[in-house]
C-alpha cells in the first residue's frame, strides 16, 4: 500500500465527479480521468513532496481537458448530451426535486465554460479559491469574478426571472 | 463588505472573526441573506447532481493507475515512505544491512560495497517487535497530525468510529475519553499494516497539540512493559495488553508523554466511558497530581473542549 494510496482514492473519486459534471458523458468523463491519471503516472518524479497533491493532479487534468476539447472542435458532431445523461441521472425522490434538479442542469449548461469550470471546483469540490487559481492559472481576483457571475446567472435563470438589476453591494 | 466574502461566507473559506462580520451583516441585508441561501442551494443541487458519481463501482482500470501513480510518488518522496514495507521486512532489512556490513568490512573504510539487501536470502516473517510498531506509529502520527485528511472518520458519532475500527481490526478497540487531561477525539482511520489493519485515533488540546493512539495486533513475543522510543521529534510509549499493543505519539518530552501515557492505559483498562459526560471520579490518580502544565503548551481546562464545535 503506497502513502499516497487513501489519498489518491480520495482524489481520484474527486477526479471523477468533476468529470463528470463537466463532460457529462460518463464514457468521457471516465476517459479523461483515465488520460489525466496516465499523465501524472509519466511526471510523477516532477510532483514536490510535501505540495497540494489535489491541485496538482486537479491541473494536470484541466490541462488535458482543454487539449481534448480544442482536439474535438474540428470534429463534426457531438453526442446530443442532454438527453443521455438525463437517463443517466440517480433518480430523486420526488417530482419536484427532479425538476429543480435538472433545470440545474440545463442552466449549467448555459454557463460559458470558464465560468462552468469556476463553480464546480468551488462549489462541488469544494477546492479553495487559492488552488482554483493555480489549477487554472489565473489570478484569484479571477475567480472571485467568474464565481460571482456564474452563481447570479444560476440564480436569476433558476429564479425564471429576467436577468434584470441585481444588487450588489460593492462596498 | 466586499461580494467576496459573501461567496467565501457560503464557501467555508472565511476565518471566523470574518465570519461572524458576514454573519451581522447578513442579518440586516435581506438581500445580501437571499443570495447566500440561493448559492447554498446551488451548491446542494450540484451535489444531488453528481455525488453519485462517488458511490458508483470504482473501474479497475482507476484501481490500477492509482495504485502505479501511489508507487511512483511513493519512490518519488521517499523519505516519506513509512508503510509501503511491512515492519519486519524492514526490520529484516536492517539486520541483513548490517550482516553485509560486517562481512564486508574488510573492505575498509571509505569504500561502500553495493549491498545486495534485495536479494538477500527471504527472512522467515519473524515476528515484529513492538519497537517497530512504536516507529510506525510515530511515522504516522509525524504524516497525518498535520495533513488535510487528518482523519478518515471525525469523532462526531464516536460509536460508529469504534465500530468501524474495531470491524477493520477483527477486535473490539474504543477511543479512551481524554477530555479529564485536555484531550479532545478528533476522529481516526485505519492502516494496513502487516498482520492486519491499525487504528490510529486522534485527539487534539484546544491549543491545538496533537496527540495520536495507535492500535494494532502485531504478533509479538514480548510482555507489556511500558517502552519510550523517539524518532526525531516525535516520542512514543507503547506497550501490549492483551492482544492489543497500543503506542502513543506526538511532539512531546518523555515525561510530558509518559503522563499522558499513564492516563491514557487508565482509561483503557477501565473501558469505554459511558457518554456524553464521563464522570470525572474515573481520572487515573497520576493525572491529578500530573501539573496541568506538563501536558500541554497552553494548560488545558478539563471538560471545556466539549462545547467546542467539532472539527470536520
Amino acid at each position: 500500500m503506497s502513502i499516497f494510496g487513501i489519498e489518491l482514492e480520495v482524489h481520484i473519486a474527486s477526479l471523477r465527479r468533476y468529470a463528470r459534471a463537466l463532460v457529462r458523458d460518463r464514457g468521457d468523463a471516465d476517459d479523461l480521468v483515465q488520460e489525466a491519471l496516465a499523465r501524472a503516472l509519466s511526471r510523477a518524479d516532477k510532483f514536490v513532496s510535501g505540495t497540494n497533491l489535489r491541485a496538482w493532479l486537479f491541473t494536470i487534468m484541466h490541462n488535458v481537458h482543454i487539449n481534448q476539447v480544442r482536439s474535438r472542435a474540428a470534429r463534426p458532431v457531438e453526442v446530443a448530451v442532454e438527453d443521455v445523461h438525463e437517463a443517466r441521472m440517480s433518480e430523486p425522490a420526488n417530482q419536484e426535486a427532479r425538476v429543480e434538479l435538472g433545470e440545474m442542469l440545463r442552466v449549467l449548461d448555459t454557463l460559458p465554460a470558464e465560468q462552468r469550470q469556476v463553480l464546480l471546483l468551488v462549489a462541488l469540490e469544494g477546492l479553495k479559491y487559492e488552488e482554483v487559481a493555480a489549477v487554472l492559472e489565473i489570478p484569484v481576483g479571477t475567480v472571485m469574478s467568474r464565481l460571482s457571475r456564474a452563481r447570479e446567472a444560476v440564480r436569476v435563470r433558476l429564479a425564471g426571472g429576467t436577468p434584470a438589476v441585481t444588487l450588489r453591494r460593492v462596498k | 463588505m466586499r461580494d467576496s466574502d459573501l461567496h467565501a461566507y457560503v464557501d467555508g473559506q472565511l476565518d471566523s472573526a470574518r465570519r461572524i462580520e458576514v454573519e451581522t451583516w447578513l442579518a440586516e441585508d435581506e438581500e445580501a441573506a437571499r443570495r447566500v441561501d440561493a448559492y447554498r442551494a446551488q451548491n446542494a443541487a450540484l451535489h444531488s447532481l453528481f455525488d453519485s458519481v462517488l458511490r458508483e463501482p470504482a473501474d479497475s482500470r482507476f484501481a490500477d493507475l492509482g495504485e502505479r501513480l501511489g508507487q511512483r510518488l511513493d519512490a518519488a518522496s521517499a523519505p516519506r515512505r513509512w508503510w509501503s514495507q511491512p515492519g519486519w521486512q524492514r526490520m529484516a532489512a536492517s539486520v541483513a544491512f548490517v550482516a553485509a556490513g560486517l562481512g564486508a568490512g574488510w573492505l575498509g573504510h571509505g569504500q561502500m560495497a553495493p549491498l545486495p539487501v534485495a536479494q538477500a536470502p527471504a527472512p522467515a516473517p519473524a515476528a515484529p517487535t513492538l519497537q517497530a510498531f512504536a516507529e510506525e506509529a510515530t511515522q504516522a502520527h509525524s504524516f497525518y497530525a498535520n495533513s488535510r485528511f487528518e482523519v478518515e472518520m471525525g469523532a462526531d458519532n464516536q460509536d460508529a468510529l469504534n465500530n468501524w475500527l474495531s470491524e477493520r481490526l477483527g477486535r473490539a478497540v474504543f477511543a479512551p475519553d481524554l477530555g479529564g487531561i485536555g484531550y479532545r477525539l478528533i476522529g481516526g482511520r485505519s492502516l494496513p499494516a502487516e498482520g492486519g489493519a491499525v487504528a490510529q485515533y486522534m485527539y487534539e488540546t484546544g491549543g491545538g497539540t496533537r496527540l495520536t493512539l495507535f492500535v494494532g495486533t502485531p504478533k509479538a513475543d514480548q510482555q507489556a512493559a511500558f517502552s519510550f522510543v523517539k524518532h526525531g521529534e516525535i516520542a512514543s510509549f507503547y506497550w501490549a495488553e492483551g492482544v492489543l499493543t497500543y503506542a502513543l505519539a506526538g511532539r512531546f518530552e518523555r515525561d510530558q508523554l509518559m503522563t499522558i501515557a499513564q492516563a491514557v492505559h487508565q482509561k483503557l483498562k477501565s473501558g469505554p466511558a459511558p457518554r456524553p459526560a464521563a464522570p470525572q471520579s474515573q481520572s487515573a490518580p497520576e493525572v491529578k497530581q500530573a501539573p496541568a502544565e506538563q501536558l500541554a503548551p497552553q494548560p488545558p481546562v478539563p471538560g471545556s473542549d466539549q462545547e467546542r464545535p467539532k472539527a470536520s
